[in-house]
């Protein structure tokens, strides 16, 4: 087990020295030095984004943000920074130990909304509650949030659910694709997750048809996970893409960040933009449209091989198979090709949209080692999935349109543009 | 293994087995061969009791040099087991919005499965377990959930793993 690359810490001047140089050799978004920040994109409805180690400091190619959070009809607020901007989920869910506001919890018959939602290798569990939630300087809304490992409801613990008469709820019933739940900053790298893709809500079929395993809603009467019951939740009381409830701006969002050098960098500031085509600073302009299918998924073509696919901040790589390409030794997973291999792809909507990617992958162990948190040319292993994670996103505007939200734009279907 | 999590990667992080994982893998491995009715490594009538509990259709079709049974749940979730010609259920594949229920699908490799998962290193939308008898991967965004497991030794001799998706 390596231990992690020290950070280089460099003299106070830096940051100066920094800005001189991309103001006076990169005013569009430099490529070069450390630390990549371009200018702030003006406007109310624009939160910053950070691509750092983040709160665990463990992460990389991870782009986080800070929320505003209010008990509704109060002013007892806060703000909770180190949240992940994941275009792959819906909805905002916070660690209890991050939430200090007294948030009430959603009910039914006195019974607590408690949700098991599931990510790729980990489950969250917790209640619902209303938080009056603020993104950049747009007005505030009242969403319903996960809060995560709440000590008020514990998540069924693996001994309970390997007993003879298990829990009904979450990973005990019907696994998750994963039995890890959700615990801590540490363990994920971040304080939450803030789910801004391309649907309002995050379980359409629990509203008829509530199932057991993930996601799924539940009843629970007391903090004993035993007592909970699945039970149908409308999809206005689910974990709710925050950015559909904004009064205006409320179409989708645009990821944007500046380009870097295939080197990396040490941090990188951009620009998580609200709406689209609502105000000047979010016009689509000539970026192409590919409409999603109703999964919110497209087509990538690979080496001649088609790949359901998808855009994605959430991940921390570009993640899709080829058997050619060495794996790390001391990064299981990764690439490590000995010398960077300069590829491509061809992505297609459901509208007939196509387009070719060019894009590198270099060796993820050398980049790793240098101690910077951003790259645009990581990758790793996943045999039936193309996943454009954040190295996609350096150097171009990503727009995520919401299903239902664009009837002009891509009719029904959300759509991923760049 | 606390340090596992001390790693600079959120996901694929420098992650090593240490003896003691692998001793509990070991255990867990001995230990379940007495516990979970299994799919993955048993023989191809425990994918009717997969069909019941996803209360699904099935629909069985030839590849080459193996047959896939795919089970459609009524929410659209699909799983496809794949069977080796001498009748064993060599890897599991799935799609849909809701999880399927690994346990059982993975049925005596679960537990090694499971207790490397639970080691981290964590991520939204992208996982790859590998362990010294099954590699598990999952992946895609919410609501678009992706998966394989597949049991390596398994794998009918000519069949190219890169089918099973």
């Amino acid at each position: 087990m390596k231990l992690a690359p020290l950070r280089l810490k460099l003299a106070p001047l830096r940051p100066l020295l920094c800005a001189c140089l991309l103001w006076a050799c990169a005013p569009s978004g430099g490529s070069s030095g450390p630390n990549v920040t371009p200018p702030e994109v003006p406007g109310a409805n624009v939160l910053a984004l950070t691509v750092n180690a983040g709160p665990a400091q463990n992460s990389v190619d991870t782009a986080f943000t800070t929320v505003t959070i209010c008990a509704p009809g109060t002013s007892s607020c806060q703000t909770i920074s180190g949240i992940v901007v994941d275009t792959g989920s819906y909805g905002l869910r916070l660690f209890a130990s991050q939430v200090s506001v007294n948030l009430p919890a959603e009910t039914s018959g006195g019974s607590t909304v408690v949700e098991c939602a599931y990510f790729a290798s980990f489950t969250t569990w917790g209640p619902m509650k209303t938080a009056a939630l603020t993104l950049g300087s747009e007005p505030a809304v009242n969403v319903p949030v996960q809060i995560m490992n709440d000590p008020n409801f514990p998540a069924p613990t693996s001994s309970q659910c390997s007993a003879s008469s298990p829990p009904a709820a979450c990973q005990c019933v019907n696994s998750a694709p994963n039995p890890t739940i959700a615990t801590s900053a540490q363990q994920i790298g971040s304080n939450g997750i803030l789910g801004v893709g391309v649907f309002t809500n995050d379980c359409p079929l629990c509203t008829t048809a509530p199932g057991s395993g993930a996601p799924g809603y539940y009843l629970c009467p007391s903090s004993n996970v035993s007592g909970c019951a699945v039970a149908p939740v409308p999809a206005n009381e689910q974990a709710q893409n925050p950015v559909a409830l904004l009064p205006t701006d409320n179409n989708g969002v645009i990821v944007d960040l500046p380009a870097i050098a295939a080197t990396g960098a040490e941090s990188v500031a951009g620009s998580l933009i609200l709406g689209i085509n609502t105000q000047t600073n979010n016009a689509l302009g000539s970026a192409t449209i590919y409409t999603l299918d109703s999964s919110g998924e497209m087509t990538t073509s690979y080496d001649g091989t088609n790949y359901t696919s998808f855009i994605d901040s959430g991940s921390n790589g570009l993640f899709f198979p080829d058997s050619s390409i060495p794996q790390c030794s001391s990064d299981p997973g990764w690439y490590c090709p000995s010398s960077t291999q300069s590829l491509s792809a061809v992505n297609t909507g459901t509208n007939g949209a196509t387009g070719t990617v060019m894009f590198n992958i270099a060796n993820a162990t050398t980049l790793f080692d240098s101690g910077y948190t951003a790259f645009n040319d990581i990758g790793g292993n996943l045999s039936g999935l193309f996943d454009w994670g954040l190295p996609f996103f350096f150097g171009r505007q990503v727009f995520f349109g919401i299903a239902g939200q664009n009837p002009s734009l891509s009719g029904s279907a959300g759509f991923y543009a760049y | 293994m606390k340090a596992l999590l001390l790693s600079p990667k959120i996901s694929f992080a420098r992650s090593r087995l240490s003896s003691a994982a692998l001793l509990a893998i070991l255990a867990s491995v001995l230990c379940s061969y007495h516990s979970a009715w299994g799919r993955l490594g048993e023989n191809a009538a425990s994918i009717e009791t997969d069909r019941q509990q996803l209360s699904g259709q099935i629909q069985t079709y030839a590849g080459t040099g193996f047959n896939v049974s795919e089970i459609t749940a009524p929410d659209g979730t699909t799983v496809r087991e794949y069977v080796a010609p001498d009748g064993t259920v060599f890897a599991v594949a799935w799609r849909g919005s809701r999880a399927p229920n690994l346990s059982s699908l993975l049925g005596n490799y679960y537990g090694e499965y499971r207790d490397a998962a639970v080691q981290g290193p964590f991520a939204l939308h992208h996982s790859s377990v590998k362990t010294a008898h099954i590699m598990v991967e999952t992946g895609g965004p919410m609501r678009a959930l992706w998966g394989r497991a597949i049991v390596p030794s398994l794998v009918p001799s000519g069949v190219n793993p890169d089918v099973i998706k």
